[in-house]
């Protein structure tokens, strides 16, 4: 698997911290006992051999400093443990003949007491085991703790982009609220409040009854297409209607607001049903949103930006994840222009915010035309971010 | 979902807004064949105060302050096979009947607080909803529009109008007097609606025709 820059340089410098303690730890335990064990057998003799302490010394320093070299040498924080175990009985044979050899070679024990070489040369590799499963043991602890610091301020990252994407989104719709306040409905009230008072004046002068029923029933219409239209869709921005209700339910009332010239194929597995039946406590409402906005931007991305007059939407659920499969025959993905519209945004924002659940969006052209766009959201509980929801949920 | 044989209605009004609760239930009291159980404010109250055979029909509110319609009509159902639930709703959102789960599929009607509805709509669909048939809003079914290139587009005129009456709960003599035909004819309509609309077979055509008209229009 290809790796950026940066990834390589931090597993460059995890190995060598590995090494550096590995080898740190396992420099301090063999010269203890290299040491200790030359004078101890200096100061007892167990018969009347006077061998110099130097000769011992060397003998067991030469094979520390072996030991040391393999250590130092191999690549042992990215070997599997069945190779470490390899690699490490291979030290320690190693560490052993070394032993006999010298003190063969330095007079510590005659060539002849063999018995003797033997047993210093299993103590050998008795010591190098020992102390190589000390130093592995404390190598491996740290590793392990410097990936858990690590996994942590990751964890810390995607929810602080979490809760700027949130805050990102928050203001778009806060946006688009008071645009729509002020720009659409201002004007239709003010269009409404013009039609009352020239029905007034007309009533005042005594204009046929007609004339005044006319301008009453245009003000009714307006009022019903603001209620039905413009307050719809802006109560729609604040909390989308069925979201408490379910996910299925949030998604078809979303589908019945499409224009009615777009043709639509809506396939909402039995498994959505079965993942967000209300007596198995159903889907959490911050997935239900996420899974919602994903349908949101795939039509308003397919019907503003692809023309498009012929949608398929498909949503199942296999293995606790949430599928969604959204394909049009309209103009197909628009190539990225470097700086980012609406809806260009819109994707980022959406992907950055299924990562923080673990999910993915793709968005690519369709096998014959249009575009063809599928998200994955897992149903499960596991990051970071749910446990940060839990706790505001939990929260008084 | 059986037929309800009592000459009577047992009805459970269950509805947040204490006003509209109390006027709904007192003004279903005065209505002939209906008598109305109980009447409580949130789906605890409910689900305490229904239990199986005690009701015919729920009404119950779509949004409660401590849960919502769908979630509670779900397990009244599946506590008492028989009862009949209607959900009432601000929402205009017939669309919530389509994606129920399996086992409790049918008898579920939907009416709009937002459409101006009247005592007898309400109790016209406690009846169907009580003999077992899906009754949805008539202003929002009128208002409805068949999605193009959906099989309820390919209908006739005639067979959409005989749709829409279905959907509304009216039975095939009601639908029959409202469009001047004989049940004959209103039957050979219905069963070529039916076959147009491709219904899956073993399930109730009348049921699975009226979702099919929720599914495939939309709010136009």
């Amino acid at each position: 698997m290809a790796e950026s820059g940066d990834e390589l340089s931090q597993l460059c410098r995890d190995a060598a911290s590995y090494r550096r303690v590995l080898v740190g730890v396992l420099a301090a335990s063999l010269l203890v006992f290299a040491v200790g064990v030359s004078v101890q057998a200096t100061m007892l003799p167990l018969k009347s051999d006077h061998v110099p302490i130097l000769n011992r010394l060397t003998a067991n320093l030469c094979t520390v400093a072996l030991v040391l070299a393999a250590a130092w040498g191999s690549p042992l924080w990215r070997l599997s443990w069945s190779a470490k175990l390899t690699v490490f009985t291979g030290i320690c044979l190693a560490a052993a003949t070394l032993r006999g050899g010298l003190q063969i070679a330095l007079h510590v024990h005659p060539a002849d007491q063999t018995g003797m070489v033997f047993a210093d040369a299993a103590a050998a590799a008795i010591a190098t085991a020992f102390s190589i499963g000390v130093a592995v043991a404390l190598a491996e602890y740290q590793r392990a703790l410097v990936h858990r610091t690590r996994a942590g301020a990751r964890h810390a990252q995607l929810a602080s982009e979490a809760l700027e994407a949130l805050r990102t989104e928050e203001l778009r719709v806060r946006r688009d609220v008071a645009q729509g306040l002020h720009g659409t409905v201002q004007q239709q009230l003010v269009l409404v409040d013009a039609e009352l008072l020239k029905a007034r004046k007309t009533l005042l002068a005594g204009a046929p009854q007609t004339e005044v029923v006319e301008r009453l029933d245009w003000v009714r219409d307006t009022l019903d297409q603001l209620r039905e239209r413009d307050i719809r869709d802006m109560s729609r921005l604040l909390y989308p209607s069925g979201l408490d209700l379910g996910l299925a339910q949030a998604w078809r009332i979303f589908i019945r607001q499409i224009p009615s010239s777009i043709e639509v194929t809506t396939l909402i597995d039995d498994s959505v049903i079965s993942a967000d039946d209300p007596a198995c406590g159903g889907i959490a409402i911050e997935r239900r949103l996420l899974a919602l906005r994903v349908l949101e931007e795939a039509v308003n991305n397919a019907i503003r930006h692809g023309q498009a007059e012929h949608l398929d939407i498909n949503l199942h659920v296999n293995s606790g994840i949430l599928h969604v499969t959204i394909d049009d025959d309209g103009t197909g993905p628009a190539r990225p222009t470097g700086h980012a519209g609406h809806h260009e945004s819109g994707l980022r924002l959406l992907r950055e915010s299924l990562r923080q659940y673990d999910g993915d969006l793709q968005l690519e052209a369709g096998a014959l035309r249009g575009a063809r766009l599928t998200a994955r959201l897992p149903l499960t509980p596991s990051t970071q971010l749910d446990e940060h929801n839990a706790s505001l949920s939990t929260t008084p | 979902m059986a037929v309800v044989a009592h000459a009577v209605v047992r009805v459970a009004v269950v509805e947040d807004h204490q006003l509209y609760r109390e006027m709904l239930s007192s003004v279903l009291a005065d209505q002939a064949g209906i008598e109305v159980r109980t009447s409580v404010a949130g789906a605890q109250a409910a689900r305490a105060a229904i239990t199986a055979g005690s009701v015919d029909v729920a009404i119950l509110d779509v949004e409660l302050a401590d849960g919502n319609g769908v979630s509670l009509g779900v397990q009244l159902r599946r506590r008492d096979p028989r009862i009949g639930i209607l959900l009432l709703s601000g929402l205009d959102v017939m669309e919530l009947l389509l994606d129920l789960p399996a086992d409790v599929r049918r008898g579920w009607s939907y009416l709009s607080k937002a459409s101006a509805i009247s005592v007898h709509t309400v109790t016209a669909a406690i009846r169907a909803t009580a003999s077992g048939h899906t009754m949805l809003d008539p202003a929002l079914v009128a208002k409805s529009v068949p999605r193009k290139g959906s099989s309820l587009a390919r209908l006739t005129p005639r067979q959409l109008d005989v749709l829409q009456l279905l959907a509304t709960g009216l039975s095939n003599a009601g639908i029959a007097q409202r469009l001047e035909l004989s049940e004959r004819t209103l039957e050979n309509h219905l069963n070529s609606i039916y076959a147009a609309l491709k219904l899956p077979e073993n399930q109730n055509s009348r049921v699975s025709a009226v979702l099919r008209f929720i599914e495939e229009t939309s709010h136009g």
